[in-house]
């Protein structure tokens, strides 16, 4: 705490010492005009950020799995658009649809488990921050987590959603068997021995192939992580990135745009016992850098040196507790976002090209870029598809349009390869993704075979799931 | 674009007032007692379609203190947001806020489930 009001004795201070704030009117107008945007009609759908929506006619929730049966096969619906949702925490357009939007949230809990294998199957309207307990009453815990736990775990694994690890895969690669009613009610058990392409296909599937209703997982013993937090120039970041993330479980950073600095956050499994160091709350880091944002953005200069200045008197911060307590924060501040994962080799020339962009580009900006490390796994339309990967990510404050920077960005994520992550803001179509991942067009098939007249389709996911092959 | 000189010191004067906040705001009182925090972490709807809701949808946040929602039964942090009426807060449930996914969660609620569940949270903790 004391460190933030020496933050904002710092920005305080230099706004003291200007007689002309062109930023600060600039910032004026942007939050002016977005502010009125608001108000919608009552009960129409929103994903969490605001940038998707729509008016469902109904919205369900089966409280079980012959009811989502009965759901579908009911002929009254049978023209109907239905789409599965999650937590709301996509992004991209996954979900929108203004027919029926059918929620899993009813069929949640551990079913049953496999103690030999450390197995467990768990019906997929389970949150994500609601499985950590449970699992570990059974002596299991997750393989690796994302930094939020409000996902559904329908969506999450749908979506190809991850952590950190270059070691680790995203949740999706743990999947060892799902169930998967399709538009017909039928269900189907998919495994790699029982219908082994359905199951690669279904493990990642954007919820176009029906709705995954449960999923067992390749879980290992519970375990206590050490997580330690640390600031350095981005230089330093960069010039370890790599061999840090070999070297540690679980190894991501993050750059504050116009600081010069970073901040590096390392998993490593530990005996030592619970404790935790004070903590710098992430959500007044955002709204202290939208502040140095707003003041400061005439001067990169000054913004560099209070930000760069600030950052460098923050200590390291350790955290001891158990896996499953020790991945996640609470993401109070809204934003949107897009993230490509790109192949490993190619990511330091990428993340040098967007920030030279941004900073050059896109003074308004103030939401941290984030770099993530995964394993490769063999889901169809896994953006991993055998291929390590590194995610960069980069955010807008959700009153803000995302839309100059993203497009400015995701042009150079693209020419170093990079795949975009199916939950995050992208302006990819079929063509595009074709090209990127080998199994399309087989995905593209088993998808119009098992739902011929595109019932689980939106527009979105009709523009991406086109039937036609591909030419020349 | 430069601002007017009335202007500027407008923005001056609201941003020292923000920091006069931030600094009020680490001393602010109305943290929820043990048995608040006790209450939360175990409180239940009577009726069992809203108890169902709440267990799947609400209390992963509203019982944990950390999360930064207000808690169940804690009444100094619901009354400021009841003061800004149901139809306001059945509004910020539908749309989302903060951490809070829109629909809070559930997404086959109608109004009245909602108000009920807003109702239930916002009841101070019964010792």
């Amino acid at each position: 705490m004391e460190r933030r009001h020496f933050l904002h004795l710092l920005v305080g201070t230099a706004i003291a010492s200007q007689t002309s704030l062109p930023g600060a009117a600039q910032a004026e107008t942007v939050f002016g005009a977005a502010g009125q945007a608001a108000s919608q009609p009552p009960l129409t759908w929103r994903n969490w950020s605001g940038s998707q929506s729509s008016t469902p006619d109904l919205r369900l929730a089966p409280a079980s799995v012959s009811e989502l049966q009965n759901l579908l096969a009911d002929p009254k619906h049978a023209t109907a658009k239905i789409r599965p949702v999650g937590s709301g925490h996509s992004f991209s357009p996954l979900v929108p649809g203004n027919d029926i939007l059918v929620s899993l949230a009813r069929l949640n809990g551990l079913l049953d488990h496999d103690d030999t294998r450390c197995r467990a199957r768990i019906a997929a309207g389970t949150l994500l921050g609601q499985l950590g307990q449970p699992l570990e009453s059974i002596n299991q815990a997750l393989f690796n987590m994302p930094d939020i736990d409000q996902q559904s775990l329908g969506g999450l694994l749908a979506t190809a959603t991850h952590g950190t690890g270059a070691g680790l895969m995203s949740l999706s690669g743990y999947i060892e068997g799902l169930t998967l009613v399709t538009a017909r009610g039928e269900a189907f058990e998919c495994s790699q021995h029982r219908h082994p392409d359905l199951f690669q296909a279904a493990k990642v599937s954007l919820g176009s192939l029906g709705f995954v209703t449960e999923v067992t997982l390749q879980n290992t013993r519970p375990y206590r992580l050490k997580k330690t937090t640390e600031w350095l120039p981005i230089e330093d970041i960069l010039d370890t990135a790599d061999t840090k993330a070999r070297e540690h479980r679980n190894y991501e950073f993050y750059y504050i745009p116009f600081s010069g600095m970073g901040f590096t956050s390392t998993h490593d499994i530990t005996g030592e016992p619970a404790a935790a160091s004070p903590e710098l709350d992430q959500n007044d880091g955002a709204r202290d850098l939208q502040k140095a944002r707003d003041y400061l953005s005439w001067s990169p200069r000054l913004r560099r040196l209070i930000l760069g200045g600030y950052m460098r008197t923050l200590s390291r911060e350790v955290k001891v507790a158990s896996s499953w307590q020790n991945y996640t924060s609470d993401r109070n501040v809204r934003f949107n976002e897009m993230e490509y994962h790109l192949p490993k080799e190619n990511w330091q020339a990428a993340f040098h090209e967007v920030v030279e962009l941004v900073e050059r580009r896109f003074p308004e900006v103030f939401f941290p870029f984030e770099v993530r490390f995964v394993k490769a796994d063999e889901a169809w339309l896994s953006p991993f598809y055998k291929q390590d990967s590194v995610s960069i990510a980069v955010h807008r404050f959700f009153e803000e349009d995302y839309r100059p920077l993203f497009s400015v960005v995701e042009p150079v994520l693209r020419r170093y390869g990079g795949r975009p992550h199916w939950g995050k803001l992208n302006s990819l179509g079929a063509h595009d993704l074709r090209s990127l991942y080998p199994n399309w067009q087989d995905f593209c098939d088993l998808r119009q075979a098992l739902d011929p007249t595109g019932r689980f389709l939106n527009p979105y996911l009709a523009g991406l799931f086109s039937s036609q092959k591909a030419t020349g | 674009m430069s601002l007017p000189t009335t202007n500027r010191k407008h923005r001056l004067t609201l941003f020292a007032l923000g920091l006069l906040a931030f600094a009020s705001a680490c001393t602010e009182s109305g943290q929820p007692s043990p048995a608040i925090l006790d209450y939360a972490l175990s409180a239940a709807p009577s009726d069992a379609r809203i108890a169902e809701i709440y267990q799947r949808s609400c209390m992963a946040c509203h019982s944990r203190s950390t999360s930064g929602a207000p808690l169940t039964g804690h009444h100094d942090a619901w009354n400021t947001r009841m003061e800004q009426g149901m139809e306001t807060l059945v509004s910020n449930v539908v749309s989302g806020m903060g951490a809070m996914p829109p629909y809070g969660l559930c997404m086959d609620c109608s109004v009245a489930e909602f108000q009920a569940l807003i109702g239930f949270m916002s009841t101070p903790a019964q010792p």
